[in-house]
Parts: structure tokens; sequence; C-alpha cells
């Protein structure tokens, strides 16, 4: 009986090492795992590129003229803050998700630069009627993409997390960029209530009642008698805007939910837009006068 | 009058007894309570291996503990040791917990849905810590349960047991060998995977086969989910591995033990008279109690396998994860599990529906109502020479239906994609992608020049090719089936595609070479590419 508990025992204090020498070793595993599994993605798309893709972008992506646009080119792959193909259709995403959004939905028309293209790219992403699983978009983007670093670009990349600016309006933000910050309005969608629609108030002098943009109307509210939020200079009046919409209504406003009295606007740049980008619309907005 | 009057008689007892007795009473009366009558002075008696003192209180746990209540207070001392269980029964045990255990963790990183399961798959090994570990240990644990449960059957005929009174014991045995078989099975399909998808459409392809056609379309549609595999499938046999396989197992595992002890563990064939039973009468100068022998023996069991499944999915063993489940792309071979490579056999012989669905069913019938006709008196083996020669006979024809299951056996490809699929394997990494990634130097190679390559990797590379090209120029299944490789030549092309990316094609042409190079449709020709990333790593096992 002695030995059985002896090597039993042994045993088990075996099995707890390894466990041990598991647990030390597998994050540089799981890493590994992840490093690996990326790099077939790349291999898995080059096989669906050349069974998909080249007979209308080319044997290297390179393009066909009259039939489709080069992909393994740098206007598409490189470029700060975004290559000149995403910035010229005002694309506020990755590349990857732009990318991956043009092959999963296809385009239904060539972008303006590139208009001489007669055919429209078909969809090619199973949600969407195409014949291509999720993951093989994606492994047809980690090919496409692997193609930035002969242009100096980092290679496929996951989409980074954003840091937020947060809700603290006196913070101070880095210089703004107007024509950036006019990008960023149409890419992240401000424009859809804001430009001339009757939801939000409207940007555009030309749209409103009293002929005032929204530049010239930040540089008195936040002084006027019945001004409830904290700002104390114009940009912080339209940094207050984004970010906390529900500072201040100004009365009568038609963004006004009728039932609780909030703002139609959501509460949620502070923790979707960085500082730069804020900055930026903030130097747009203020054009607007 | 108090309402509530507080008591506590530690307290009195330290005032009795002074601090540190009290505290060690108390510890000695709470190990006694968690061992169901055992106290310290007991455990330790144990432990050294003292004679168990009289009355004896190591058979207290047996009638007040739950545990223990299920096991025998003591065993005869000729069953006690390794023959004639050889502990299987208990190891089957063992393997059923562990694989509820295991499986229930990974349960945790799983949802049964094509869209996502294979995705759950990468996500466990390269995000979850101890992730692949539990995958890999509730695989192995899986493929050696299949064969530990096997063997018990198998150590059960030989000894004899399955006769009068155990008849019942050994058909609840075949059931859980079947349910056993089944779990093993139906987890297959689950990561989603090539294999998943393909073991699994050849075992539902069996139910196709039932006749009359209606009733074997409704099977194949309820396993399928559909015409082919799809998400309701798949939630079928998730449900079926997770939920109702584990419970018929869980069920028919306490009727089995139940009656295990109700009959006694049986003796070995030779030590009691023919047509008797009497593992139950155990004398008492021949009794083995469980405490503390059985127990150590089935505690070093457990300790020592627990330990080999961990060393070996540590250092060498992993399940294997093949490519994203593809309706469209049929791998050059597929193959049952090995279990079932017998069936796979049968169904080469013949009509599916005899060999795969009328067959195997008399086989498991056969064999769960065996003990009701199989009826001799005696146990022993001289007795039993007939009996024992079948079930020899039966186990090598099963090994040879195993072979027949393989592909190395009838089945008809073309030669010119076995070549290149030996190199380039669709089910596994082989020798192409686990080749030296640096070595593969950009260049046109022709097999037959093996030995000119620039590197060792391409060297090895070609000259399996060149084997490869030989074999297929001549030899008796080609002759068979008249498209043997004639003036054949095997070309390797290794290009640079993109950083850190090689572009391999693979041509393999016979005959009358057409001129143009691969293009679709070509005769005499056979090409394939494949892609080849620096860091893609395909050594270490998914």
């Amino acid at each position: 009986m002695t030995w059985r508990v002896i090597l039993g025992t042994v045993s088990l204090v075996l099995t707890t090492i390894l466990l041990g020498f598991v647990a030390v070793t597998e994050p540089s595993r799981m890493e590994g795992f992840t490093r690996a599994y990326e790099t077939r993605q790349i291999e898995v798309g080059a096989t669906l590129f050349e069974g998909r893709c080249i007979t209308c972008h080319g044997v290297q992506g390179q393009g066909i003229e009259g039939v489709a646009p080069a992909l393994n080119a740098a206007d598409l792959l490189v470029g700060s803050p975004l290559p000149p193909r995403l910035q010229e259709i005002g694309w506020a995403g990755s590349t990857e998700d732009y990318i991956r959004s043009a092959i999963a939905g296809g385009r239904p028309r060539p972008s303006a630069a590139f208009a001489t293209y007669p055919q429209r790219m078909p969809t090619w992403g199973e949600e969407y009627g195409g014949p291509l699983r999720k993951d093989q978009v994606d492994s047809l983007v980690a090919f496409i993409m692997n193609w930035a670093p002969q242009y100096g670009g980092a290679g496929a990349a996951p989409t980074p997390a954003i840091e937020g600016v947060g809700t603290d309006i006196t913070i101070e933000l880095p210089a703004g960029d107007a024509a950036t910050g006019k990008a960023l309005a149409e890419g992240k969608g401000c424009t859809a209530c804001h430009v001339t629609a009757a939801v939000g108030p409207a940007w555009l002098a030309s749209a409103d009642p009293n002929g005032e943009g929204v530049g010239a109307r930040a540089e008195k509210r936040f002084t006027g008698a019945d001004y409830t939020g904290k700002a104390a200079s114009a940009q912080q009046y339209l940094f207050e805007s984004i970010v906390l919409p529900g500072a201040y209504l100004v009365p009568g406003a038609s963004y006004v939910n009728a039932t609780n009295g909030q703002s139609l606007m959501p509460a949620i740049y502070g923790g979707s837009l960085t500082k730069q980008e804020v900055a930026d619309l903030i130097a747009y907005l203020e054009s607007l006068k | 009058m108090a309402v509530f009057k507080p008591h506590f008689p530690f307290l009195n007892d330290i005032k009795n007894k002074g601090l540190m007795p009290a505290v060690l009473y108390k510890i000695n009366e709470s190990v006694e309570r968690l061992t169901a009558g055992l106290d310290i002075e007991d455990i330790r008696s144990v432990l050294r291996g003292d004679p168990p003192p009289r009355p004896n209180p190591r058979v207290k746990p047996h009638a007040d503990g739950f545990w223990f209540h299920m096991r025998p207070t003591y065993y005869h001392n000729l069953t006690a040791g390794l023959y004639p269980s050889f502990r299987l029964g208990w190891l089957s045990t063992y393997f059923f917990a562990f694989e509820t255990i295991t499986g229930l963790i990974l349960m945790l990183f799983y949802t049964p849905s094509p869209l996502v399961a294979y995705e759950n798959m990468l996500n466990l090994l390269g995000n979850v810590p101890f992730g692949r570990l539990m995958r890999d240990l509730h695989k192995l644990g899986a493929e050696v349960m299949v064969w530990v449960v096997f063997l018990h059957m198998i150590r059960t005929f030989i000894t004899g047991n399955y006769k009068k009174p155990r008849q019942f014991t050994w058909f609840t045995g075949v059931v859980l060998l079947l349910v056993t078989l089944i779990l093993s099975f139906s987890g297959y399909l689950l990561p989603w995977d090539q294999l998943s998808l393909w073991a699994v459409t050849i075992g539902a392809s069996m139910a196709e086969a039932i006749q009359p056609q209606a009733v074997g379309d409704i099977a194949n549609l309820l396993l399928r989910g559909g015409p082919q595999f799809n998400e309701w499938g798949l939630l079928r046999w998730y449900l079926g591995h997770v939920l109702l396989l584990p419970l018929v197992g869980f069920i028919f595992l306490g009727v089995h033990y139940y009656k295990v002890v109700i009959h006694g563990h049986s003796l070995p064939p030779e030590s009691e008279p023919v047509g008797e039973d009497t593992a139950k009468r155990v004398p008492t100068d021949q009794r083995t109690y469980f405490m503390p022998d059985v127990l150590t023996r089935e505690l070093f069991y457990v300790s020592v396998t627990t330990f080999l499944l961990v060393a070996s999915t540590v250092f060498w063993y992993h399940a294997p994860l093949e490519p994203h489940a593809e309706y469209l792309i049929t791998p050059l071979h597929t193959t049952a599990p090995w279990y079932f490579l017998w069936l796979q056999g049968m169904l080469k012989v013949g009509d599916k529906f005899l060999w795969g669905v009328i067959l195997p069913g008399a086989i498991f019938n056969g064999l769960m109502i065996l003990p009701y006709l199989e009826v001799g008196p005696s146990r022993r083996y001289g007795d039993r020479r007939v009996g024992l020669t079948v079930g020899a006979l039966v186990l090598i024809v099963l090994a040879i239906l195993s072979y027949m299951g393989t592909p190395h056996y009838a089945v008809s490809s073309s030669p010119d994609q076995e070549v290149v699929a030996e190199l380039l394997p669709q089910t596994e990494p082989g020798p192409l992608r686990t080749a030296n990634w640096a070595e593969l130097t950009p260049g046109t190679y022709t097999a037959a020049e093996w030995e000119s390559a620039p590197t060792e990797t391409l060297k090895k590379l070609l000259h399996t090719y060149e084997e490869e090209m030989v074999r297929a120029a001549d030899n008796p299944t080609c002759r068979a089936a008249g498209n043997c490789l004639v003036d054949g030549e095997g070309l390797m092309i290794v290009e640079d595609w993109q950083e850190g990316l090689k572009k391999i094609t693979f041509r393999v042409t016979w005959g009358e070479a057409p001129e143009d190079f691969c293009l679709p449709g070509a005769q005499n020709e056979f090409c394939q590419t494949a892609y080849f990333h620096r860091d893609s790593n395909y050594g270490q096992g998914e």
C-alpha cells in the first residue's frame, strides 16, 4: 500500500507542477497562436483572392484599367490620418473596416475619383446575399492589408480602441483642423441631422432663421441669461454641446424629446471621439458663422 | 423570560477542558463528520497500515456516508487486485466524471451556432488561459475512454462475468458502450471545422440509407437539420452531446453499478465451483476491506491517470482543428473516427442499408442479449473454448473491417491529386506547411531533379514529390483504374508574393502535357497553389 500512496501523491504533485508550467507559459503560447492564426488568415485570403478577385483587380491586386481599381496601392493602404481614398469619401473608420465593408456589402457606385469603372463591385458577404462567410471576408481583408508594409504601412492591425475625450470640457484640446473636422462631421453621421435638416439645429447660416451659423451662435449662447451649462468660451460651448448634449437646451428647440424633455442627440461622443477629433470638429463648427 | 437564549457549548467546553484540548476536540469532531465516521486517530491508523481495530470504525462511512454507501465494505481477496477486473470499470467511471468536468469548462466558451462555433475555438485557443489544455484533455479523455470502455467489455466477456446472474449488468454495459461511442462521435461536430462536418456527414448519410426511403429521409433531416448540415443540425448534436447522452449515461451508470454491488464483484472463473456464484459469500479471512486497500488503489489509479493525461496533452497531444467547415470542399479522404472505421469498412462491402444499418443494429442487439442466449453454466476458460474463439475471431474481423475503413482500401482517386495531397494535405499541415519557410527559395524546380535544389528543405520536399511521382507512375491501384501517370513530370514553383508570404504552385503533368500553364480545364495537367506565411507556425498542433 505504501508505494501506491507514494506514487499517487507524486503523481498529484507532478500534475500540479505541470499545471503551473502551463500557467507560466500560457500567455506566450496564446500570443503565438493568435499571431499564427492571423498569418494563416493571410494565406487563406490569398487563396480566396486568387479564386475570386484577380479577374477584376489583377493577379497582384494592381488593378485593371477600365475594370476595377488597384488594391495593392499606397492611396488605399497608407496615409495620415487616413489613406487618401478613404478621406475622399469621408470614411471615418479604419482601413480594415473600409475594405471589409466594401467586400461584404459591395459598392453601389465607384467613388468620385475612380468614376471610370463601368461595373459595380458585387456584394460578397453572406449576410448581404454573397457567397463568402464573415471569416472569409476577414481573411481577404488580412491579405489585402498585408500589402501595406511595402508602402511603409503597419499591415493588418485590429481596429484601435478609442481613448475617448471624456466629458470634462475644461481640458486643453490640441489644435483643430477645420477641413478634417468637416470630413469627420460627414463620416460620423453628424450631418444627417445638423446641416439643414429640421431635427438638430442647422449648422449652416443659410438654414438658420436668424441667418447665423453654429459658430456665430456659439459665441453668444454661453453668456445668455438662461444658459445652464458650464462653458466659459465659444469653444467650450461647442465642446459641451458635443459631449454633454443635455447640459443646455435652447428654449423651444426642435431637438427636444417631447415625452421626457431630453435632447435627441445621443450623449455618447465623449466615449467615441478622440481629443483630436473633437478639436477638429470644433474648428470646423467655429468656421460656420 | 428569555425569548432568545444564546447557547454556546463550545465555550463551556473551553471552560471545562481548557482552550487547546477543546479546540483539538472540535477539530477531531469536524474530521469525523466530514469522513462520516473516521476521526483523526482512525485515519492515521489507516495510513500507517495498522490492522483494523474491533469493532472496525472503517466500515462506518459505508453505513453513514453517501459516497461510501455505494461502495462495498470489503472485497474478496481474489478480486481486490489487478486481476481479474483490471479496474477498467472504475476507470470508465473516472473518465465519465473527467469528461463531464472538462466538458462543463468548455461549455463556458462555446456557442452552438455555425456562425461563431469556429470562432469560439480560436478564442478558446488564443484567448482563454488553459483553454487549449482543457480542449486537449477533453478530446484525449474521450479517445482513451472509448478504449477503456471497450476493454472493459472485452475483459467481462473473457472472464465470463456476463453469465447468470449478471445478464442485466451486461445489458446496461452495452448501452453504456453505445452511449460512450455516440458521445464521443457527437462531440466531433461541435468545433464546426472540416473534420467535424465531413466525419459527421458520413455518419448521417447512413441514416439516409434506412428503408423505406421516407423513414431514411426523415432520419437524415432530423440529424442534419436540413438537406445539408445546418444550424439546427448543430444545435441537435450539441444538445445530444451535453444533455441527452450524459443523462442517459448517468442513469445507466447508476443502474449498472447498482447491479454490480447487488451481485458483488465476481471471483476469477477458476476460483469458484462451476455454475456457482459465491461473490456475495466472502469468508471473514478472505476479506480485503475497502478502506484502506481498495480506496488507495482507486485513488492511485485516478492520480496516475490524471497525470498521464495532463502530461500527454502538455507535451505532445493536441486536439486537431482543421479549417472552417466548408460545404463546397470535400476533403480528399474523409474517414470516420477510428472507433467507427469498422462501420465505414462495412459500408464499402455492400448495400448501405444492409451493411450500414441492419448489420450494426444486429451486432449491438446481439451483444445486448448475448447473456440470455449463451447460457452455458461454466465461466472457466477451458470450458468456453468455442465462445472465446468466436470472440477472438470477432475482434480479428473488427480489425480487418477497420483497416478496410481507412482510405488505403478500395478508394478510387486521381493519382495526380494524391501526389500533391502528399505534400499539401487538406486535413493536416503536412510536409510543405511544416517546412522551413526561409529555405523555400523562389524558383522553378522539377521533382526529378531534386538533388540539384539549392536548399535542404527544398531537396527534401522535392524528393518526397519525386517518390510520389514514381509511385503514381505505376502501381496496382492505378493499373486497375487505368490512370497511371505515364511520362509524368512534377513541377514546383516558389514565388515571393507579399511581405512574408510565398506562393507555391504544384503542377503535375503526364502524357501529352499542355503547352500553356495551369489553364482551367486543361487535359493531362493538375495544378494546385498554396500560400505560405513566414509566421503561420503549423508545427504547434492545430
